[in-house]
């Protein structure tokens, strides 16, 4: 679990933490958008050197994105060599059966690898820099406009920062319970499916009742200190939309545009 | 002093479980610490949440600073009542320090500058603003606990509940929660009261209630009832140390003042009694 670097978070100082969530979520789906659109070499070219320059903004080391990537490395892999191995077009370079390598294929098994790496990189600068609580807070702030449709906002957003707050608190209790079983003799990851499905049982009803308590006991407490509804509430922590945001969306439309004129 | 809770007549029972109160009465002077101790099962806690308004009554009143605890009053009653939980873990409501302390603030609609100031004050009050940042799981137990009471100051109430909250903690956090709160209590002039199992808790108190199976059993100071070890331990209760040495100590033949004494006093005692030889 240790060296799972998406979704974790690095404190810093860059232009990129000091943007606000909101923008900042909004961003990365536009910049995957804007990925989508890329179809020749030039395109791929703008996006590779922006993608660079965002990570230079973002004052992480290079090294983290590569961590970020490695869990996913077999996936690339699998569909690059699909994307080579089976498709059509192009002059062949090699046959053996089924497969066939032409020089379009390997091309566009180059994009495919590109396109993967642009994903991957800027949700991962979007976790780095952002923290849950901030991203939490970002959803709140553009699902806003879903209240003229009556949907619970506000709930939504309570429920996500506290799920957010119990991930390590269930984590530790997770680990405890796991160790406390396997005193009592549990064996658990060997086996058969079946045997270690039947291990997980007495892993997941302590984990679920123990859930029901905290939920009970939170509960409690959050009545005794007043709080009644989530609409008619005063908020604490705001982020403000700011020039670096400003600024960082007008740069992102003109590559858009840009990307636009120079796909074929 | 005037009584800052009063309770009159108070009948209640869960669903499905036999009469828990029955025509229960006690009131609770403004301005004092009172220590409500019981077995597990005799009704403390609940007795807490009554008064809170977290429970409903069957009959009877409930008054909190001259307000009756009913629905129409909820939200007043709570601004005057200030509660820490016994587990450390499930109160904690913010993803950090400052949003937990910032949480009962929220719920009561405070401006977003007026709460930065607020927030600030309490958490210096506490001495956890070096904390801010951080996140629950990176906290130690009495440190939760410290946030938890921050939270509290936070809405400035003019009674504070201890549910159990020390019973968690090891002995060096629950002896800093203790003096806390003492502190805390001298400066905000707060009505305590502290609901435990922890006899030294119960020993600084102004006033110890007893209860068991819903009735109380006993009413007293500290000193009048803490050297009365027979009755401590008919209802489950533990038995001070200073207590448990001067009984040592009569086994041996040694006349010993016939009252509780808390530590300092039983040091002074000894002392003066090994120079008089």
């Amino acid at each position: 679990m240790s060296n799972f670097i998406f979704g974790r978070y690095l404190p810093g100082e860059s232009w990129i933490h000091k943007m606000s969530p909101q923008s900042k979520l909004l961003l990365c789906f536009f910049f995957v958008l804007t990925v989508f659109f890329a179809n020749n070499v030039w395109t791929y070219g703008v996006l590779v050197v922006v993608m660079l320059g965002i990570i230079l903004l973002s004052g992480v080391s290079i090294s983290y994105f590569i961590k970020g990537i490695r869990p996913l490395i077999w996936l690339i892999i699998f569909t690059v060599l699909l994307q080579i191995l089976f498709s059509s077009g192009g002059t062949p370079i090699w046959n053996w059966g089924p497969f066939s390598i032409t020089d379009e294929s390997l091309i566009n098994g180059g994009y495919i690898f590109i396109r993967f790496l642009l994903i991957i990189m800027i949700s991962t600068v979007l976790t780095l820099t952002t923290t849950p609580l901030a991203i939490a807070d970002g959803v709140q702030t553009i699902l806003k406009p879903l209240k003229y449709v009556h949907f619970p906002v506000e709930t939504l957003a309570l429920m996500l920062s506290i799920a957010l707050r119990f991930v390590p608190t269930l984590m530790d209790e997770l680990e405890t319970i796991m160790n406390a079983q396997r005193s009592r003799g549990v064996d658990f990851g060997s086996g058969s499916i079946v045997k270690r499905v039947k291990s997980a049982v007495p892993l997941l009803v302590p984990l679920f009742s123990g859930a029901i308590t905290h939920a009970e006991n939170l509960s409690t407490a959050m009545e005794a200190r007043g709080f009644a509804d989530s609409e008619h509430r005063s908020k604490y922590r705001v982020y403000h939309w700011q020039g670096k945001d400003t600024i960082t969306w007008l740069f992102m439309i003109i590559i858009f545009v840009i990307i636009i004129f120079i796909r074929k | 002093m005037e009584n800052i809770i009063e309770i009159n007549n108070l009948s209640f029972k869960y669903p499905e479980q036999n009469q828990l109160f029955d025509n229960l009465s006690l009131s609770i002077e403004a301005g004092k610490w009172t220590a409500i101790l019981g077995q597990n099962g005799s009704g403390k806690s609940t007795l807490a949440r009554l008064v809170d308004g977290l429970l409903e009554a069957e009959s009877g009143t409930i008054r909190v600073a001259g307000l009756e605890v009913n629905d129409d009053n909820l939200q007043l009653v709570r601004n005057q009542i200030g509660m820490v939980f016994q587990n450390p873990e499930d109160q904690f409501v913010g993803a950090t320090v400052e949003d937990d302390v910032a949480f009962g603030l929220e719920n009561r609609e405070q401006p977003r500058q007026q709460m930065q100031l607020v927030v600030k004050e309490s958490l210096e009050a506490v001495g956890m603003w070096e904390y801010r940042n951080r996140i629950p799981a990176s906290l130690s137990g009495g440190q939760k606990q410290r946030v938890a009471i921050a939270g509290i100051l936070a809405i400035k109430p003019k009674i504070l509940i201890l549910d159990e909250s020390t019973s968690m903690l090891d002995p060096k956090g629950r002896q800093e929660i203790i003096d806390l709160v003492k502190e805390i209590k001298e400066k905000e002039e707060l009505t305590v009261i502290s609901i435990t199992h922890d006899i030294e808790e119960a020993a600084i108190a102004d006033r110890i209630v007893i209860i068991n199976k819903g009735t109380v059993v006993a009413d007293k100071t500290p000193i009048e009832l803490l050297n009365r070890e027979d009755f401590l331990k008919k209802y489950e209760l533990e038995t001070p140390f200073t207590t448990k040495l001067l009984s040592s100590l009569k086994e041996l033949g040694i006349s010993v003042p016939d009252k509780y004494l808390n530590d300092e006093e039983l040091i002074s005692w000894i002392k003066k009694s090994l120079s008089q030889k």
